[in-house]
């Protein structure tokens, strides 16, 4: 034979294909060794026994048609064949048109012919599935479908096809919702002849039933004729059976996407070639096999119940969440576009208010700058003019003491001037002589005392000085620094005594002194964060002297640093010529005051100066 | 002649007038010192001839202002103004005030003496022009007013016709007029009648 020598499908040819490792072709020993036995899944709608009796001719059948594999069938209820496909155990399947499309859609199940029930009398090309809703025909009420409301329904399973879903989607179409609008809905199993009975019974009113089943079970005596009648009948020309449905494709015979195509299609050319009178058709109560028929149909009840493949739609469908929650669904939206609203009104307004507050901040800064400026302007005058006045007081000095050393100076050259031209005449007496030098060395003395005094002034300042009030000094030198301890991000603290008694010194060279501790405390907190960059300030009168004292946040300095750290032209840093401290030292040590060093250690420096009290008239030797 | 004429020093220090008088006495010139302008101002005959020595700065009166006294009193005594190293400003007020001149300290003896010689010439020059001035306003004193017409036409070198008709008198009368002018001023001449004139003019 052509396909038992050339075909795919051989045990010899191919073992990874026939590896005991695929279930399907598991090798049943006790059949025949060197024969692969092949599983045929069967829908057992009626249960297990009915199965094997119609279709055990047909395996038969198979088998004798194809040599070379063994076929075995395996009754399977619905839950039993969705997993025998899955677990791909069988080769084939034969199982009603709602489960073929279920697992068409999942497994990729492929029909290959369609059983020809023979109740068509023609080519068989039509469907042949339906469902008989069944009612004890003494049951006047109930003549159409949409009767069935409140009534109690009897199905053999919900996931049936033929024996339930069929009845659904009719039922859907008349706007009944089993599920809601009857009164009870049962799921009895099967088999189907359950159901007959528990109509006949008055258990429930009304019962599904696939085609056929009725006019079968009346055929074998089990139920009388005229018991029983069918709701909503439909009569199909070529179909001998009652309904109350369209008619559905009749079982297809499939096979799974594993089964090899050759074998699949020498199966189908077998079961094509069925003759109509064969045992295996007789005993299944079927005319044969024919092409396989469109599933289309079959699909659209599906998709309309929303079941099986289309079993997704049910969550996702619009229309459904719509009709349910149209007042929730009106809710979301208008407070999702409130929402909408509200966030672009609320980006609107802060982009707005961003806008009017970067113009307000840009104003400000040039404000903020200009008053900087201003300030920085102001603080040069101050400077300018401190240093002007230090200039012209000295310049002061300067020409009072030329003036008056110019007295002493003039008494000599005349007292020398005279001496000569009295010499020169010759009249000029000894004791004379010595009178008039005696008087020129006191002239000379008299000019050096006058440059001793003014080198006296010069260091002590006695000239300048004046009972001034430190803590004004203080506050006089901060106005000065405070646009550079702002710009250094140094916190400036003050603690003054409430009130000091005046010291003699003179107000510009001490707040010379201040700024130039405030300078160097400022730039020794330069390394520091920012928050700990504190110079404190205090002021009092211990009894007899007025004490400052500068405390800084610094790293403090060596030993060595701090024993020279009044030398003139000592200093630690790149800038600066270290003349600071020590003009400072020798300013406040003309006033008679002092300036040292008190601490030096990790917590900062500390200096102190300090001046006598101003003691009133005996201040100085003016 | 040097025994009238002085040198006047005023200064508040002690040894400048000491070692000024030691200086000018040297040179045989009489030298009177006062520590103060007020002193000074009440002891001294401010026509003296001679010169005066004056410091500006001092306590009480300063310089400047014993120099406004001494013009206000028409003194003719030169001056010569001592100045210190700042006093500069002060000394170019002095000048432009008509002081004779001005030494800054130290001053050296020659430079000094040659500044007091020629202040005392013109000091002597002085109280000459102001003794003329002095008798011609004595003379003038003693002329009528129709006189004094006729002298200020006569020095406007105007001709006795002129003087004749613009006084609406004879030529005759004004020739009388004029005769007494000339008597009266003690003039020689026309010419000397105008530089009299002039003189006068200068102190009125």
């Amino acid at each position: 034979m052509l396909f038992f020598c050339g075909g795919m499908f051989s045990v010899y040819a191919a073992p990874a294909i026939g590896s005991p490792s695929r279930p399907q072709f598991v090798q049943n020993k006790s059949v025949a060794q060197s024969l692969k036995t092949l599983d045929i899944g069967v829908l057992a709608f009626r249960g297990e026994k009915d199965a094997r009796l119609k279709w055990h001719e047909t395996i038969k059948y198979l088998n004798s048609k194809i040599n070379d594999v063994h076929f075995r069938m395996q009754a399977f209820t619905l839950p039993q064949m969705r997993r025998a496909v899955a677990e791909r155990t069988v080769a084939f399947i034969l199982t009603n048109p709602g489960n073929y499309i279920e697992l068409e859609a999942e497994y990729g199940v492929s029909r290959i012919v369609t059983l020809d029930s023979g109740k068509g009398n023609e080519t068989g090309m039509r469907g042949t599935i339906g469902s008989a809703i069944v009612v004890r025909s003494d049951h006047q009420d109930l003549r159409t479908l949409s009767d069935l409301q409140n009534k109690s329904l009897m199905a053999v399973s919900k996931h049936a096809f033929g024996g339930f879903q069929v009845v659904w989607w009719a039922l859907e179409n008349h706007k009944i919702d089993p599920f809601s609008d009857l009164s009870r809905i049962e799921f009895a199993g099967f088999p189907q002849d359950k159901i007959a009975y528990a109509v006949i019974n008055r258990r429930v009113d009304a019962g599904v039933l696939s085609a056929c089943v009725l006019e079968e079970m009346i055929a074998e005596g089990k139920i009388k004729k005229g018991v029983l009648r069918v709701l909503h009948p439909q009569s199909y020309d070529y179909f001998p059976c009652k309904v109350s449905t369209r008619l559905y494709p009749d079982w297809p015979f499939s096979k799974l996407r594993s089964t090899p195509n050759n074998l699949a299609k020498r199966v189908a050319q077998a079961l094509l070639a069925m003759p109509a009178d064969s045992d295996a058709s007789r005993s299944g109560g079927y005319a044969g096999w024919t092409i396989h028929m469109d599933y289309q149909p079959v699909h659209k009840l599906f998709r309309g119940l929303q079941i099986g493949p289309y079993r997704w739609m049910r969550s996702t469908n619009f229309q459904q969440l719509w009709e349910r929650y149209r007042h929730w669904i009106v809710i979301f939206i208008l407070s999702l576009l409130w929402g909408i609203w509200h966030m672009v009104r609320v980006e609107h307004l802060v982009a707005l208010r961003t806008q009017q507050l970067s113009k307000v901040n840009q104003d400000l800064k040039a404000e903020m700058d200009e008053r900087q400026k201003a300030e920085e302007r102001v603080r040069s005058h101050q400077s300018e003019l401190a240093h002007v006045s230090r200039i012209s007081a000295a310049g002061e000095l300067a020409s009072g003491m030329a003036h008056e050393i110019n007295q002493p100076l003039s008494a000599i050259n005349s007292y020398a001037q005279g001496t000569a031209w009295r010499l020169q005449a010759g009249e000029m007496k000894v004791d004379e002589l010595i009178e008039v030098h005696q008087l020129i060395s006191r002239q000379a003395e008299r000019a050096g005392t006058i440059i001793q005094r003014f080198r006296g002034f010069l260091r002590k300042q006695e000239i300048i000085c004046t009972d001034i009030d430190i803590n004004r000094a203080i506050e006089e030198a901060m106005e000065l620094f405070s646009a550079e301890a702002q710009k250094r991000n140094v916190n400036i603290e003050l603690h003054l005594a409430q009130r000091l008694p005046p010291v003699c010194a003179e107000m510009i060279q001490v707040e010379q002194v201040f700024l130039n501790l405030m300078r160097n405390a400022t730039e020794a907190m330069q390394e520091l964060d920012i928050d700990s960059r504190i110079l404190k300030i205090y002021s009092e009168d211990n009894g007899d002297r007025v004490l400052v004292e500068f405390h800084d946040n610094g790293p403090g300095i060596s030993d060595e640093v701090a024993a020279h750290l009044f030398d003139p032209f000592f200093t630690t840093r790149d800038e600066g010529m270290g003349l600071g401290l020590s003009i400072s030292r020798s300013i406040v040590e003309s006033h008679g005051g002092q300036l040292v060093l008190l601490e030096y250690g990790k917590q900062g420096l500390v200096l102190q100066a300090s001046w006598p009290l101003y003691k009133g008239d005996d201040k100085n030797e003016r | 002649m040097n025994a009238e004429v002085s040198v006047f020093i005023v200064d508040d220090d002690d040894s400048v007038r000491h070692s000024l008088r030691w200086l000018l006495e040297s040179v045989k010139l009489r030298v009177e010192t006062f520590s103060s302008a007020e002193s000074f101002l009440q002891s001294v005959d401010t026509d003296h001839a001679g010169c005066l020595i004056l410091d500006v700065r001092m306590p009480g009166m300063n310089g400047l202002e014993l120099q406004q006294a001494l013009i206000a009193s028409t003194s003719t005594l030169p001056i010569i103004i001592l100045t210190g190293h700042g006093d500069v400003p002060m000394a170019v007020r002095a000048m432009s005030e008509g002081a004779f001149d001005f030494v800054q300290k130290p001053f050296n003896g020659p430079q000094l003496l040659d500044r007091v010689e020629a202040a005392i010439t013109r000091s002597k020059q002085l109280l000459e022009e102001k003794k003329t001035r002095n008798g011609l306003q004595a003379c003038y004193a003693m002329l009528t007013p129709r006189e004094r017409q006729v002298m200020n036409m006569i020095a406007s070198g105007k001709a006795n016709k002129v003087i004749a008709i613009e006084m609406g008198i004879g030529q005759r009368t004004v020739e009388v007029h004029r005769h007494r002018v000339m008597e009266k001023m003690q003039a020689h001449s026309v010419a000397e009648l105008i530089h009299f004139y002039l003189q006068l003019q200068k102190n009125i």
